[in-house]
């Protein structure tokens, strides 16, 4: 990948609302690359500024500074017909679907074709084997209220890949779903973006978006981005405070803690095969308290981190740590209010 | 009562609907171009052009804010150079559309506004222009409400029709002025108002018949 050109590269990016009391700068110093075939998440908690962020790629926002690339042409020099035109190779499909309640599901899928200029039975044919790949073939007469949430997504990624896009912009597509409904469709997310080389890029509030079908992800914060990185480094190591809590989850929150030194140990993939804690409780006779601990599946690795409790004694401390680097388990220490 | 009599008031019955739906159907001509401006030019529209839309808004309120009556006295010269006439269907006809556009472009307004803002802003990121997101989005998806709020426009036109007794414009309420307020036949004229209230009742009826068959949403 890394000999290709991104195709959607953000520099500098900047928006601020008006509002009647005060601006509001919802995104700030924005800079980012998604390269094309990539799965690109971007995560935050709400209010961070994803959803403008997302919607600065294909212009339904106007970023108030910076500049948006598409395949190396900037959005904000474009003429409105060639706007329209470059988002017609961006599909997007939202939280709440926004599927035409007047129209039938095959009528839906045929929208974008329709704006496009295709001929009414090429378009048709195009709808009809787009609902096939969603496994949606039987329903193209039915009507969006007639739809379960997981199918109203189906029918809106049908429609939204419906003028061969390269690429695929989700805001908050699994949000209103339940977990398992979710699962599937991401699934259905990743099967298209390999079968079909579709870039896609996943703006969610839920880690475990991001760690399913992600290859890279971007951390907003207040405005800002956080840190970026691939998916298994940002969990491996997170940089930044927003990273460690929303990888860490609030679960890290309700423990009471001890008095204790605390030290956040890495799993890295090589290491969780070995049964790192008992060997330095063995090694080391000194009481280690697990205060919390989670491993996830990361593209096949595991990737874990454990917090745990030292006693408050130099002397034991300095031999865990000792013990760990030549483990080559990588470690830091965290304060309490870093969680 | 005589066969006259009953003849006369099928008579009025056909001048009151023909007054009100030729005039409901200009007014609609006239008031949904009016009622989309309002809508697109808008702050939040998606032809913004906020300056435009307040000149506009106030025009709107002018018309609206003349009583019928007046209204209908007030442009009889204009009335007069349009048709030739001041008296008759064809008379009653003008007035009658001029004030009703501004209401139908008030009430078309509010049904485009009931769109959801989503489904515009998923048009738009499929590169649909101002114009396709109108006929394809706008319109198409407010038809129930369209539908519904015409029902109701059209009987309150009719209601309107009612005052073009005064310029011999016939109707069922030329029947309540002439046997009614200047003969006191009160018989006359409650049939005069069983005829209205009929016509009202098809009216709205025929338009929740078709809200119901035209909308896709379940309820």
């Amino acid at each position: 990948m890394a000999d290709l050109n991104p195709i959607i590269q953000m520099k500098e990016l900047g928006k601020e609302f008006k509002g009647s009391q005060g601006n509001v700068r919802a995104l700030e110093n924005i800079s980012l690359e998604v390269m094309p075939g990539e799965i690109f998440g971007i995560i935050g908690l709400s209010g961070a500024g994803k959803s403008t962020l997302v919607r600065c790629m294909n212009f339904l926002e106007t970023p108030t500074e910076g500049e948006v690339y598409y395949d190396g042409k900037p959005l904000s020099k474009m003429k409105d017909a060639e706007l329209r035109k470059t988002r017609q190779s961006m599909g997007m499909i939202f939280q709440q679907f926004n599927l035409l309640a007047q129209r039938n599901v095959l009528n839906n899928v045929c929208f974008p074709m329709e704006i496009a200029g295709v001929p009414r039975r090429q378009a048709c044919e195009r709808a009809r084997e787009l609902l096939k790949l969603v496994g949606l073939e039987d329903r193209e007469t039915a009507y969006p209220s007639q739809l379960s949430g997981g199918q109203k997504q189906r029918v809106a990624i049908a429609r939204a890949i419906a003028t061969n896009p390269k690429v695929l912009l989700c805001d908050e597509a699994t949000s209103a779903l339940d977990p398992n409904t979710t699962k599937a469709i991401l699934q259905l997310l990743k099967e298209i973006n390999q079968s079909m080389g579709i870039t896609v890029i996943i703006i969610t509030h839920e880690m475990s978006v991001i760690e399913a079908i992600c290859d890279r992800v971007a951390i907003i914060d207040k405005s800002h981005i956080a840190e970026i990185g691939s998916v298994s480094q940002v969990f491996a190591g997170p940089r930044s405070k927003i990273g460690r809590q929303l990888i860490l989850g609030d679960a890290a929150k309700k423990v009471e803690f001890g008095t204790g030194r605390l030290f956040r140990i890495i799993f890295d993939g090589l290491a969780s095969n070995e049964p790192v804690i008992s060997n330095v409780i063995m090694a080391c006779k000194v009481p280690v308290n697990i205060m919390y601990a989670a491993t996830r599946d990361i593209k096949g690795k595991a990737a874990g981190q454990m917090i745990i409790e030292l006693p408050d004694s130099e002397q034991e401390i300095e031999k865990v740590l000792d013990y760990l680097k030549r483990a080559k388990v990588p470690y830091e220490e965290v304060g309490k209010n870093d969680l | 009562m005589t066969f006259k009599l009953l003849s006369m008031f099928f008579e009025e019955l056909r001048n009151t609907l023909v007054m009100t739906f030729v005039s409901s159907f200009l007014a609609y001509v006239i008031g949904i171009p009016l009622g989309i401006l309002l809508v697109i030019w808008a702050k939040d529209g998606i032809r913004p052009r906020p300056k435009a839309q307040e000149i506009l808004g106030v025009a709107i309120n002018l018309v609206r804010s003349l009583p019928f009556l007046i209204l209908l006295i007030a442009i009889q010269s204009f009335t007069r150079k349009l048709v030739g006439t001041t008296v008759g269907v064809r008379a009653i006809i003008v007035p009658l559309t001029l004030a009703s556009a501004p209401y139908v472009a008030r009430i078309v307004e509010s049904s485009l506004k009931e769109v959801d803002y989503g489904i515009i802003e998923a048009a738009k990121s499929m590169g649909a222009s101002a114009w396709q997101i109108i006929y394809k989005v706008l319109l198409p998806e407010a038809k129930p409400s369209l539908l519904l709020n015409a029902a109701i426009a059209v009987t309150t036109i009719l209601g309107y029709s009612a005052m073009a007794g005064f310029v011999g414009a016939g109707g069922l309420g030329a029947i309540a002025i002439n046997y009614g307020y200047y003969r006191t036949e009160d018989g006359v004229m409650w049939t005069a108002i069983v005829f209205l209230v009929v016509v009202v009742q098809v009216i709205q009826s025929l338009g929740m018949y078709l809200v119901k068959k035209v909308d896709k949403r379940v309820r």
